[in-house]
């Protein structure tokens, strides 16, 4: 009959604690990124320009087709060989994780951009907007509210994919777990604890998530 | 998906058209002493290299020789974390010099040298409590008994070798986790798990169900030593030198018996001619 | 109307569609617009009306002929409304209204507040102000598009078939505002299927069938022909 024996996720709980807290940092910090970095990619696979088109949708395919594991190891071990760039591992581990996230990203936007009827592009054109202001005042706001739901999709993944950097030693939580696990040779209390702990972070993602489906974020005044 | 493949064709040849890092840069030994900093790997595997959950410090023989030996040149050591299965990958991309101690077989030798052995680990057996029927290699050499290693760790190639008619369920230890395959004996899925002594040993101490079994006399013995970059004579030198000053001084000696550890070593005497 | 200024001058457009099918959209329309003139264009479906106004806005390029305007520029005084309203739904109704003058520099934001809630309040939609458009009826809809329009200050005014896609009792508050715009000497081209609402504003009518400009002529001197 196994014995369980809790005690030592109290007896830890700092540990998980400060990887939890890696964990929201990099998770967050990879959303900025590979948000930014999506959308003027998915700006850019608009372009009338055959060349700029075409090497958005190299990039979007690639990184989306490499699994991560791949790209961070490839990242961190096989770009210093071949290039003088050395990354620390959590740098190593936001790029490899942005770079997946903005082809996903890239590619929301572009779909999200089409959705939104040319008339509005044109509505705000003949009252005298250039073009550029017309994506980021008219469609680009009203295109992010319809991508939101598929935004925090992918947010929630990348959140789950920041285990994968405990490969490269990254000191969040899965890794720090890793090393309790070493310290105290109780895995079963220890992946219970991490299961629970991630629940807790992926939570307010979903809650935020079916907020902005039914729209309670909508400013409704009197009508 | 034609153009993704396209441009991997083209990165990979970009990768392989250029010079890996070696020969356009100063060997390692030449880098430790002009920068007084030598990166190890550390992959944990206690008593040799134990990380604190809690401060991050290290500590563990192989630790503190590195230490010891660093100390001598007037550096100071940086220790990485990596795992057993990407140390090779850290090592050969320059991550770092070199690494604690490794089980040395043949597939990793193609990947990395390694130094002269450090120490000898034996592989010893952990059952349920109270499971009294492995008393020889024969005992566990039968059908129907369900054997459970690590993936390619010196237990798995004894099991594939000498348990030929036992089930051997091998599971993957690459995130350093080195307890999910004696889990199988304490949830019931295995009878027996056989792996290094050691490891299992502190495992059994904290798990009560468990037991050990072949801890006097293993069941083999398997030479561990320090990893090195391939072709990095002048630094392989150096660390076996080293090496072989703590292990003839009894400083390694004092390094093992400060951490508890009960590894085997070459019987050798010593005398005056 | 005596020394009023041209403003619009349409020389031999044609738009020709070049889709599965070659279609001529509109063939060879000649036609000028003075300062406070207001011209209807009246004609069947498909008889080139919408595809004139796009082109006098700049939307679709011609393949022959020129437009000229005169003490005019393009996106900075022609302001063109059509019938599917597309007022921004992501912003209030006078978000709507301020967003342009603002992001142009073409005034403050508290100038643009003052003329939005102006326009507003001349036709009846005050209380409508911070309604985002989905809570407004198709009436509403309409006429904000072309207040939207309108503060800008524009020197002629393109509508197309504004009232088209409204319900009878909601064409009588949005004919009222095109009426008042009109006395007020507002230059407009206007795309309609009504003629009695045509005959009410117009300076001139010109009847479009097929892409071609079938007759022209003052709206008093056709209205008696019908």
């Amino acid at each position: 009959m196994y014995e369980w024996q809790w005690s030592v996720i109290l007896q830890y709980r700092d540990v998980f604690m400060q990887g939890a807290l890696v964990t929201i940092g990099l998770t967050l910090l990879v959303i900025l990124v590979g948000t930014g970095l999506g959308t003027i990619l998915g700006l850019l696979r608009r372009s009338q320009l055959r060349v700029v088109s075409t090497v958005v949708r190299v990039y979007v395919e690639l990184f989306r087709a490499v699994p991560i594991l791949v790209l961070l190891i490839w990242i961190f071990y096989v770009l210093p060989l071949i290039t003088n760039i050395r990354l620390s591992p959590f740098s190593a581990a936001l790029v490899a994780l942005s770079l997946n996230l903005s082809a996903y990203v890239a590619e929301t936007m572009r779909a999200g951009i089409n959705a939104i009827p040319k008339i509005q592009y044109e509505s705000g054109i003949v009252l005298g907007l250039s073009p550029l202001q017309v994506m980021f005042q008219i469609i680009l706001p009203q295109a992010f509210r319809s991508m939101l739901p598929n935004l925090l999709g992918h947010y929630i993944t990348q959140l789950k994919n920041t285990s994968l950097a405990s490969v490269i030693a990254v000191d969040e939580l899965l890794h720090r777990s890793n090393i309790v696990i070493s310290n105290s040779y109780r895995p079963l209390e220890v992946y219970t604890a991490v299961a629970v702990i991630y629940l807790a972070l992926i939570l307010p993602f979903t809650i935020c998530a079916s907020w902005m489906e039914t729209g309670l974020a909508r400013k409704v005044k009197q009508i | 998906m034609v153009l993704a493949a396209l441009a991997l064709v083209v990165i990979s040849a970009g990768f392989f058209g250029r010079k890996t890092g070696g020969s356009e840069t100063q060997d390692a030994l030449t880098k430790i002493l002009n920068t007084k900093r030598m990166d190890v790997c550390v992959a944990e595997w206690p008593p040799a290299s134990i990380k604190d959950a809690r401060t991050g410090e290290y500590s563990g023989h192989d630790i503190d020789a590195y230490k010891m030996i660093a100390k001598e040149i007037g550096a100071s050591v940086v220790f990485h974390d990596t795992t057993f299965g990407n140390m090779p990958a850290a090592i050969q991309s320059g991550v770092c010099d070199s690494g604690t101690s490794l089980y040395v077989k043949p597939s990793r030798a193609a990947a990395v040298d390694f130094t002269r052995p450090v120490l000898f680990g034996g592989d010893s057996g952990l059952v349920r409590k109270g499971d009294k029927r492995f008393k020889t290699v024969e005992d566990i050499n039968q059908a129907g008994v369900k054997v459970a290693v690590a993936t390619g760790e010196s237990g798995h190639i004894f099991a594939k070798t000498y348990l030929t008619k036992a089930k051997i369920i091998s599971i993957d230890v690459e995130a350093s986790d080195l307890t999910r395959f004696a889990l199988e004996v304490s949830s019931g899925r295995a009878d027996i798990a056989v792996a290094d002594g050691s490891t299992l040993t502190r495992f059994a101490a904290a798990h009560p169900e468990t037991e050990m079994v072949f801890v006097s006399e293993p069941l083999d013995l398997n030479p561990d030593a320090f990893p090195v970059r391939m072709g990095e004579t002048k630094f392989l030198n150096f660390l076996n030198n080293s090496i072989f000053s703590l292990q003839v001084s009894g400083e390694w000696k004092n390094l093992e018996k400060k951490y508890d550890a009960h590894w085997f070593h070459e019987d050798v005497t010593y005398r005056v001619e | 109307m005596e020394n009023t200024k041209q403003i619009l001058e349409a020389k031999n457009i044609t738009k020709i569609f070049s889709g599965t099918e070659r279609s001529v959209g509109i063939s060879d329309i000649s036609f000028s617009l003075k300062e406070g003139e207001v011209y209807c264009l009246i004609g069947p479906s498909g008889a080139g009306k919408s595809t004139l106004l796009r082109c006098l806005a700049g939307l679709e390029p011609i393949d022959s002929g020129e437009i000229l305007l005169h003490g005019c520029i393009l996106r900075d005084h022609v302001a063109f409304v059509s019938q599917e309203q597309n007022l921004w739904p992501h912003k209030t109704v006078i978000e709507n209204l301020i967003l342009v003058p603002l992001l142009l520099g073409r005034m403050g934001r508290e100038q643009a507040k003052r003329e939005a809630l102006a326009l507003l309040v001349r036709f009846g939609l005050l209380d409508k102000r911070d309604a985002y458009p989905e809570f407004l009826s198709g009436g509403q809809k309409q006429r904000v598009a072309i207040l939207r329009a309108l503060i800008m200050k524009p020197k002629l005014l393109l509508l197309d078939e504004i009232t088209s896609s409204l319900d009878h009792e909601l064409v009588g508050n949005v004919r009222e505002l095109i009426k008042t715009l009109a006395l007020e000497g507002q230059a407009m081209v206007i795309a309609t299927h009504q003629l009695d609402f045509a005959s009410e504003v117009a300076d001139k009518i010109l009847f479009l069938d097929k892409g071609l400009l079938i007759k022209e002529g003052l709206a008093s001197d056709l209205a008696k022909s019908f």
